[in-house]
């Protein structure tokens, strides 16, 4: 499975992030902390607007649904508190989705992580790093990390996770997600192998974020 | 064996089964929800039954329904439970009641005070804050001469509109009618979600009664922090106004670091300790006990 990331490549926002996972392709990006509209303020924490644009055509409920699955992940993550009466954008624009327009589980792991880089690149304190793996379970029963179109067309169930990482190692799940038909045996499964994944795709992470610190520094006089 | 229906009642407690035998064997005793009361069906060894339990605290009280009033009512449906009702009266006599709880909402040492039918029709308007009302607030913003608040609950009758739920509108955060997804304010989401909560104003001079040209809002609250006041007027008809004038009066709950931090205790009128760190933070504070 590919995966590439580069961070800071649009200019006229705080935060930016793209994410090139194979099929998929996805544009994230922040702006905040900046001035909310008075319906959104919040006495004591930041508010969250958090929009989400497909390859093709206007949004609709597939991506509202999207928006309030990212929106459970980053508000758990993001240090609301330091931005009290302030709002955080996270915008993210699906380039390629690679997938069918019933299935969501490779655009959902794609924006999780490409907003994470966009949130490091825009400065935005968060409580805890985080990555994202899809997997498919085929009819046979085995499990695909980052399936292709294809196999995920022929899977029996898809599931996105989201795994919370301390220390370079994944800890504690921020969400998971199953669509289709599947076992409690199987999410478990599901859950381990993203585990050893979602560690994987940190560690190529880790190389995006030291080129840009490197790229974002003056290291010598 | 008749089970005998409590006379004071929380909410979720069972009030009595839909049907009761009586000593007399050809009479059977039917009841039907009314205010504060819901049917519900539940499972006891393995049988389901239908039972009417109550979703208030308050007193119960038993109404018997008189057949005729039934009568006027039409309709197929209505024709058919009247058919199949006749065919149960063949073996047993009827007799319907209505079970209904009646919240304690007023003078709870005044016992002839609290039957009123017509208050008690709507949980929404009997807890409206009124003049004079003792209420729990949650501070949303301050500027020099004012305090903003949301009123969340009246003082012994409960909150101001009732909780749906945490989540039930999407995840996260989200402000009164805000934007996209979420609304999530734990105490009244019916209202939030409409950008309709009931909003309340303390004046830097209702902040405390002594020095009260000396008060500093931002030394009394902080957003986040809740607050019990009591409503001194109706206001300008988009804000309650509050006072916390009075030693029982102020900040009650609060969390150091505008929110952020560990809860705080009084330890004295104008000071509150964070338990974790130790911090000391100016408050106006409520008298505990």
């Amino acid at each position: 499975m590919t995966l590439e990331s580069e961070t800071t490549i649009l200019n006229r926002v705080d935060g930016s992030a793209s994410l090139d996972a194979g099929e998929t392709k996805v544009i994230s990006s922040v702006s905040g902390p900046i001035e909310p509209k008075a319906r959104q303020e919040l006495p004591t924490t930041s508010a969250l607007e958090v929009i989400i644009r497909a390859d093709i055509g206007v949004s609709n409920t597939r991506e509202k649904l999207l928006e309030d699955k990212l929106r459970a992940i980053l508000s758990q993550v993001i240090i609301g508190h330091l931005f009290p009466r302030q709002l955080i954008q996270i915008t993210s624009q699906v380039l390629e989705s690679g997938e069918d327009r019933e299935y969501t589980s490779k655009e959902l792991s794609a924006i999780v992580n490409s907003s994470y880089l966009a949130l490091i690149d825009a400065n935005i304190g968060l409580s805890v790093s985080f990555a994202a793996q899809d997997i498919a379970i085929t009819e046979s029963g085995e499990l695909i990390a980052g399936p292709t179109k294809e196999q995920l067309r022929s899977s029996k169930s898809s599931h996105v996770v989201v795994y919370a990482i301390e220390n370079g190692e994944p800890s504690n799940i921020l969400f998971s997600d199953s669509i289709g038909t599947f076992t409690e045996d199987e999410v478990y499964r599901v859950l381990a192998i993203a585990k050893q994944h979602t560690g994987k795709v940190h560690q190529k992470f880790r190389k995006t974020l030291q080129e840009k610190v490197e790229k974002d520094f003056v290291w010598s006089v | 064996m008749s089970i005998e229906i409590p006379s004071f009642t929380v909410p979720g407690q069972p009030l009595c089964p839909t049907l009761q035998k009586t000593k007399d064997p050809k009479l059977v005793h039917k009841f039907e929800p009314g205010n504060g009361a819901i049917l519900q069906q539940v499972e006891i060894n393995n049988k389901k039954t239908s039972i009417i339990s109550s979703t208030l605290v308050g007193k119960v009280q038993i109404e018997e329904i008189l057949e005729d009033e039934k009568e006027t009512t039409d309709g197929q449906d209505e024709e058919e439970s009247k058919n199949s009702q006749k065919e149960d009266n063949e073996e047993y006599n009827i007799k319907k009641f209505k079970i209904s709880v009646i919240p304690n909402l007023k003078n709870q040492y005044n016992e002839f005070d609290f039957i009123n039918k017509e208050t008690t029709n709507t949980n929404f308007a009997t807890n409206l804050p009124k003049e004079g009302d003792i209420v729990l607030s949650r501070v949303t913003k301050l500027n020099l001469k004012q305090a903003f608040v949301e009123i969340l609950a009246v003082e012994g009758s409960g909150n101001v509109l009732t909780d749906s739920g945490i989540g039930s509108n999407g995840h996260g955060i989200i402000a009164p009618g805000g934007g996209s997804g979420a609304a999530t304010f734990s105490i009244h989401q019916a209202s939030s979600d409409l950008g309709e909560t009931f909003k309340g104003i303390i004046r830097s001079q209702d902040v405390r009664s002594t020095d009260r040209d000396k008060v500093k809002i931002i030394e009394s609250f902080k957003p986040g922090d809740i607050i019990r006041a009591q409503i001194l007027s109706l206001g300008d008809g988009t804000n309650y106004y509050l006072t916390t004038s009075r030693n029982d009066l102020g900040v009650v709950y609060a969390k150091s670091y505008n929110g952020a931090g560990g809860l705080m205790y009084a330890i004295d009128w104008q000071t509150m300790v964070c338990s974790k760190t130790g911090e000391l933070e100016s408050r106006k504070c409520a008298k505990p006990f």
